[in-house]
């Protein structure tokens, strides 16, 4: 009989505890679902460069785009934001322009062609270049993004679609070679790298 | 609190939650689940591997409305409080890559194996009844099994693992995708255990019959090998299964502690899928199936006498579907299924003496054609309709029809309204089995089990929780119910009951506190037997479901390097009626898994404790039952070690 009683409790406990964790859980978290492709990449570009150590000083922060800017609107919300006491500016850059002014320079993919030229300057003005095309790890670019995970549903609701994710790979060696030192929470939230080898740039000293 | 509608939001985010944000299309219906007229679970291999589940059954149990029962033979579903007692899962559909699961002769289903649990990609619980486009079976739900490609594995994967009993399972996979983008996989692997050395049953405690302990009688074994070669949309898959498991419960009037009684179900198919993707898809799909029960039972007739069942199913068939888009907005499916039953012979006899008291052949075969629409009324607004014709050579045809109606008032709101019909096509074992008239007779002139569904379901993103309510109301008609004939005392199938259920469901999925991931889930139904005036049985009031996944080390994104992941999870079952009208007590299964990624590159090793506070709890039992409830298994451990190079 008392057990009856204490099941009888438990369940009304379990109901409780069950509403309990649904009306946490709706006031206790603050994060963000889902938003457009552009918007996401944009924020990751944002913290890309607040993770980032520059060998020397800089008197700015440029954020460069270079190529068809497949943004929109969504790269110009971070215009303004601080980073390193220095506050962001887009600019546009042609890649004959060099990149002297640029900090940070996101390639877009219509510049796939000509990657290996526009490395090879970026690497000279310690660029931190970041990229959403495959391939571009490996032709030297210091991050690239990609989407992880997101699949089409099949029609008539048989087979439901997955959202995907942003994630991103970094290429240490790039990153050494550009006299960049990437701060090791952002290294451990890239992809494991099986082929790159994964070791921590090292600081090379401003002549 | 509210979603990300410019970049300042997701700038203010840590790098972490920021890798969590879903990327959405431009259109309102985001995700296919929101467009889909049901409510929709999606399991992954990453919850697979977290909470540690060991089959099936246990993903299934910890499923939103779903419970498990054991009788120590088969694992059954249970869904939004229906889980009549002696039903093989017939009113579930199962697929693997949308090939149909259930076998021609008892439309069963093994929870115990279908597919290598690490072979799983994610499987998709598509709740509310299907027959409108996939015919017989999905009564109540269709699960849907994806399985991995051969990229997922890139390479070499094993995995081992023992467990309480002496419950081992190995496997060895070879995953690849080739130059020409040719993916292949392999898989083979088994599972053996002692099971449980010393089971009680009260109802047998006699000298005579060992005192109700049914001794060393709990064995289990089971072989999978899983083939998948895929070229540019052409795949070919085969899937091989065998599982023998001994009955300790005497089941059917058998002989109590005798080891002869045991099961043996072994299927395996092959098919060629062609898919066609895109806004103008063509699918076809071609495939042959077989399937062989063999049932040993001993009776003391007297004298003691071994009894052999011996099913065998084989058929083959194929399936057609056009996907088509219409301005972008409006959708459409049209499809055949053929399916030609070459065999469906069931067999009884003693082997020695030589008795022979069943020997029926039969030979059938069923279509259908289904036609589905989705036409976006306007940007917030849709309709989707969809029927399908099955004709079957035993019964006729049957139409099934299903209408919702999907809107989106706000941004992260949808409301869907679902009306839907589906049916369950009598079996060959409902219609013919009978063992000449000794325990169970024949009843040719079944017809099938219809539904009719009204659902009601609302959610709510809210940030990176989804809220769900759902209120259902469904009625069953000519429910095929294994009887008892009071003039003879034969067991028989009968289209006898009709039921009714209503109930309402609570849903939460996503982020709880911190990093933890949370899933839970609450059920209120109650049935009635309308026949009888009476609830059903086995059907619990309350089902409450409560998984929490939280990374110990490491993040939700890092999982597969360097991670350590706790699973919990923590399921209420409330108070069921057995057939003798006595209740089962209601209970509480808590199971909880840590598992370490990466201490090693490509290793995952898995700690998990089942029924942790070795809780004691009965299902109830079935009409070839002597027992009136089985009890169910204490406490248990499983290690296991996968390793991937």
């Amino acid at each position: 009989m008392a057990r009856e009683r204490v099941y009888g409790q438990m369940k009304g406990a379990i109901i409780i505890i069950f509403f309990f964790i649904t009306g946490a859980s709706a006031a206790a978290f603050s994060q963000t679902r889902a938003a457009e492709e552009d918007e996401i990449k944009t924020a990751f570009i944002y913290n890309f460069a607040k993770f980032t150590e520059w060998a020397n000083d800089f008197t700015a922060m440029n954020i460069c785009v270079t190529g068809k800017n497949p943004f929109g609107r969504a790269i110009h919300s971070i215009e303004g934001k601080a980073v390193r006491g220095k506050s962001i500016k887009i600019k546009f850059v042609r890649p004959q322009e060099g990149f002297e002014n640029c900090q940070v320079l996101f390639i877009s993919s219509s510049e796939s062609p000509g990657i290996g030229g526009i490395i090879n300057e970026a690497r000279k003005s310690n660029v931190l270049t970041i990229g959403d095309s495959e391939g571009f790890l490996e032709k030297g670019v210091i991050i690239n993004m990609y989407l992880s995970g997101g699949e089409p549903g099949a029609r008539g609701g048989r087979r439901a679609g997955r959202a995907g994710r942003v994630r991103f790979d970094i290429n240490a060696k790039a990153a050494e070679d550009a006299g960049l030192k990437i701060s090791s929470s952002l290294l451990m939230l890239a992809r494991p790298s099986t082929q790159l080898k994964r070791e921590m740039p090292l600081l090379i000293p401003p002549h | 609190m509210k979603d990300a509608r410019g970049t300042g939001d997701l700038t203010e985010l840590p790098m972490e939650e920021l890798m969590e944000v879903e990327v959405i299309t431009a259109s309102k219906f985001s995700q296919t689940i929101e467009r889909a007229p049901s409510a929709v679970t999606v399991i992954t291999a990453e919850d697979i591997k977290i909470y540690g589940w060991r089959s099936l059954s246990e993903i299934l149990n910890s499923v939103r409305g779903f419970y498990i029962s054991y009788d120590r033979n088969y694992n059954y579903l249970g869904a939004r409080g229906f889980g009549m007692p002696g039903d093989y899962n017939t009113r579930t559909l199962f697929l693997i890559d949308g090939r149909r699961q259930n076998d021609n002769i008892y439309d069963f289903a093994s929870l115990e194996i279908l597919l290598d649990l690490d072979l799983i990609d994610r499987i998709e619980v598509v709740r509310g009844p299907g027959s409108s486009l996939y015919g017989t079976n999905a009564f109540f739900s269709v699960v849907n099994i994806i399985s991995k490609k051969g990229k997922d594995l890139d390479g070499v994967s094993t995995a081992v693992s023992a467990g309480t009993h002496n419950s081992n399972t190995l496997r060895a996979t070879y995953g690849r995708v080739f130059e020409n983008s040719t993916d292949f996989m392999l898989s083979a692997s088994g599972y053996n255990s002692d099971g449980n050395k010393r089971l009680y049953y009260g109802e047998f405690d006699d000298p005579s019959t060992n005192n109700g302990i049914a001794e060393d009688l709990d064995r289990e074994e089971w072989k999978n090998v899983f083939l998948k070669l895929s070229g540019r949309n052409i795949t070919l898959y085969s899937n091989y299964v065998k599982r023998e498991k001994e009955v300790p419960t005497a089941s059917f009037g058998a002989v109590f502690n005798d080891p002869r009684n045991s099961t043996l179900d072994e299927w395996g198919y092959w098919g060629i899928r062609y898919d066609r993707g895109g806004s103008n898809g063509v699918f076809w799909d071609v495939y042959y199936y077989w399937y062989d029960y063999e049932g040993d039972y001993v009776y003391d007739t007297p004298p003691i006498v071994l009894n052999k069942d011996i099913s065998r199913g084989r058929w083959w068939g194929g399936e057609a579907r056009f996907d088509g888009t219409l301005s972008d907005r409006h959708r459409y499916v049209i499809g055949v299924e053929y399916q030609n039953n070459l065999r469906q012979d069931q067999k009884n006899f003693d082997p020695s003496p030589y008795m022979l008291y069943l020997d029926d052949r039969r030979t059938s075969g069923s279509f259908g054609i289904y036609g589905l629409g989705e036409i976006a009324v306007s940007d917030i607004l849709l309709f989707n309709l969809g029927a399908r014709y099955d004709h079957y050579s035993t019964f006729g045809g049957v139409v099934n029809p299903r209408i919702a109606l999907i809107h989106n008032p706000f941004e992260d709101v949808t409301v869907k309204l679902v009306y839907g019909e589906a049916f369950r096509a009598p079996n060959a074992y409902e219609s013919y089995y009978n063992d000449s008239n000794i325990t169970q007779k024949s009843n040719p002139f079944l017809n099938p089990e219809t539904i009719k569904t009204y659902e009601l379901i609302l959610e709510k993103r809210m940030g990176n929780v989804n809220l769900l309510a759902n209120v259902f109301l469904y009625d069953i008609r000519g429910l095929i119910t294994l009887t008892t004939d009071p003039e003879d005392g034969l067991l028989v199938f009968k289209n006898t009951s009709r039921a009714r259920a209503k109930g309402v469901e609570l849903g939460l999925e996503g982020g709880c506190l911190y990093y933890m991931k949370c899933n839970a889930g609450y059920t209120f139904t109650e049935t009635l037997d309308r026949t009888q005036d009476v609830s059903l049985t086995n059907s619990p009031k309350h089902l409450v479901k409560l998984n929490m996944k939280a990374p110990i080390r490491g993040t939700h994104s890092s999982s597969g390097s360097d991670a350590v992941f706790l699973g919990a999870e923590l399921h209420y079952t409330d108070r069921r009626k057995t057939l003798s009208g006595a209740r089962v007590k209601d209970f509480i299964l808590t199971n909880v898994t840590l598992s370490f990624d990466g201490i090693v590159e490509g290793l995952n090793v898995s700690a998990g404790v089942y029924n942790v506070f070795d809780e004691k709890y009965f299902d109830p039992a079935s009409e070839e039952h002597t027992q009136t409830a089985i009890s169910q298994e204490g406490r248990t451990f499983r290690l296991k070690i996968d390793y991937g190079f």
